[in-house]
């Protein structure tokens, strides 16, 4: 690891101030993904590390205007045992219980987990399918992006290395529909997601499927929703075999995106099993797995 | 020395996904010396054969490891093990210390066998190499990639596949 100068903020005007510089910064949240990144050889190790942490009023997750806010410092913990999100977005508190371990998501915030832009980041699909806006502030200003916007393939984003994510917002979901996330992993706990789908479906009262949003994750170059999959569902009727086709509509368009791979021969059946699954979570809440084992 | 080993296992035929959800270790130990010592060796010996068994991958490539770190070679944690039935049969050697065998290496040999011959059991499929990932339990075979793994590739490969071994929202 190669010397750096480490500036701990107390305000975010700090932050901004100390990003504000010619030579770049990175900002340390939690630390979960840049830690690990400092210590890899052959990487060139930036100058200056903004410690955001000691930043007040960047952590926590609270309703206004009909909008739930969630700032960048809030950790994984914190939404695994978020009333708010357990009532409003549980695929969100689901999507956060299921990442690492107990130690990682203490540390672990949700504001890393988007920054970082891993393709596997669990919090990403539920945070699209819930069409969550992030805030940026740097110096100059401050910009908004609708989150399916703002990624440009895995670990590329398009935030400027000035900004700091300052907040994440979605509206707050009508008590009609129905989250729920699905992750694949090859262990129970410390587990890389394989693959991963977090779905929302509403249903009149006739069980007519009137809303679907499909996001899978860990699939697609960047996240977003396959919407030739979500018509299939509307106007439909709830039920395993159109979910299953539903499924298959989103493996052919992954495959299409992303061409025939390594991993495709298993991933292309499993995206397909893992959406059809994730709709079903949706339409029986109260027996939704979070996370498959 | 004989031992006995029988698993118990949930295989979701979907994905491949195996768990293992029950487990019976028996061994001739000969004197069991120290009782708690021994049940540590059938419990570590179960732990380690369940990773040989469904998650520890090493494969070597042109004399250079493939995995590099524990990202890419996969242990079981706690929430993977099983209960494990631990049933020590005592039968003394009088050529050994104080009657004793042995249970280091049993307890862990058995483990690996018990749990594809459950997944046979459960699917009518065979594994014939170790370990049981979901590639082999669900397709028959594992997949290969090309090129760089583990720490090293997250600029060199695909970027979806890089930046999902690197793991980072994991850590």
């Amino acid at each position: 690891m190669n010397a750096f100068t480490y500036i701990a903020c107390s305000t975010l005007d700090r932050a901004l101030e100390a990003l504000d510089a010619p030579d770049g910064g990175r900002v340390l949240a939690g630390g979960t993904d840049l830690l690990l990144e400092l210590r890899r050889p052959g990487r060139p190790a930036p100058s200056r590390i903004v410690d955001i942490g000691p930043i007040r009023g960047l952590r926590g997750i609270t309703i206004r205007n009909g909008e739930i806010h969630i700032g960048p410092l809030t950790t994984h913990a914190d939404m695994a045992s978020s009333e708010i999100l357990a009532t409003h977005s549980r695929l969100l508190s689901t999507a956060a219980a299921a990442i690492g371990s107990p130690q990682i998501r203490n540390r672990g915030t949700i504001g890393g987990n988007i920054m970082n832009a891993a393709a596997c980041a669990d919090t990403v699909p539920p945070l699209c399918a819930l069409e969550a806006r992030l805030t940026l502030a740097s110096s100059r200003g401050t910009r908004q992006f609708p989150i399916t916007q703002f990624f440009k393939e895995p670990y590329a984003t398009f935030a400027r290395p000035d900004e700091v994510l300052t907040q994440i917002s979605f509206p707050l979901p009508p008590p009609t529909e129905r989250g729920a996330f699905i992750k694949l992993g090859r262990r129970n706990a410390v587990s890389i997601s394989r693959l991963s789908v977090a779905a929302i479906i509403a249903l009149d009262p006739a069980g007519v499927i009137t809303r679907a949003v499909i996001v899978p994750g860990a699939a697609f170059p960047a996240w977003q929703r396959v919407e030739e999959a979500e018509a299939s569902l509307l106007g439909r009727k709830a039920g395993t075999a159109l979910f299953a086709a539903a499924g298959r509509i989103v493996a052919e368009t992954m495959v299409r995106q992303t061409g025939r791979r390594w991993s495709t021969e298993y991933k292309e059946p499993v995206l397909a099993v893992l959406v059809r699954r994730a709709l079903e979570a949706c339409c029986a809440p109260g027996t939704a797995k979070g996370q498959e084992r | 020395v004989y031992g006995a080993n029988i698993a118990e296992v949930d295989v979701d035929t979907e994905t491949g996904r195996t768990s293992v959800v029950d487990f019976v270790s028996v061994h001739d130990v000969g004197q069991a010396i120290n009782r708690g010592g021994v049940l540590g060796q059938f419990y570590g010996g179960v732990a380690m054969g369940l990773g040989y068994g469904l998650l520890e991958d090493f494969e070597i490539e042109d004399g250079i490891p493939k995995q590099l770190n524990f990202d890419e070679y996969l242990i079981p944690t706690a929430l993977d093990v099983p209960r494990v039935r631990a049933i020590i049969v005592e039968n003394p050697d009088p050529a050994g210390p104080y009657g004793a065998k042995c249970i280091g290496e049993p307890a862990n040999e058995l483990a690996a066998p018990a749990i594809v011959n459950a997944i046979f059991n459960a699917t009518g499929k065979r594994i014939t190499e170790l370990p049981a990932t979901l590639e082999r339990v669900l397709l028959g075979h594992a997949l290969s990639r090309q090129g760089l793994r583990g720490s090293l590739r997250k600029e060199q490969e695909h970027p979806i596949e890089a930046s999902c071994k690197l793991g980072p929202a994991q850590r």
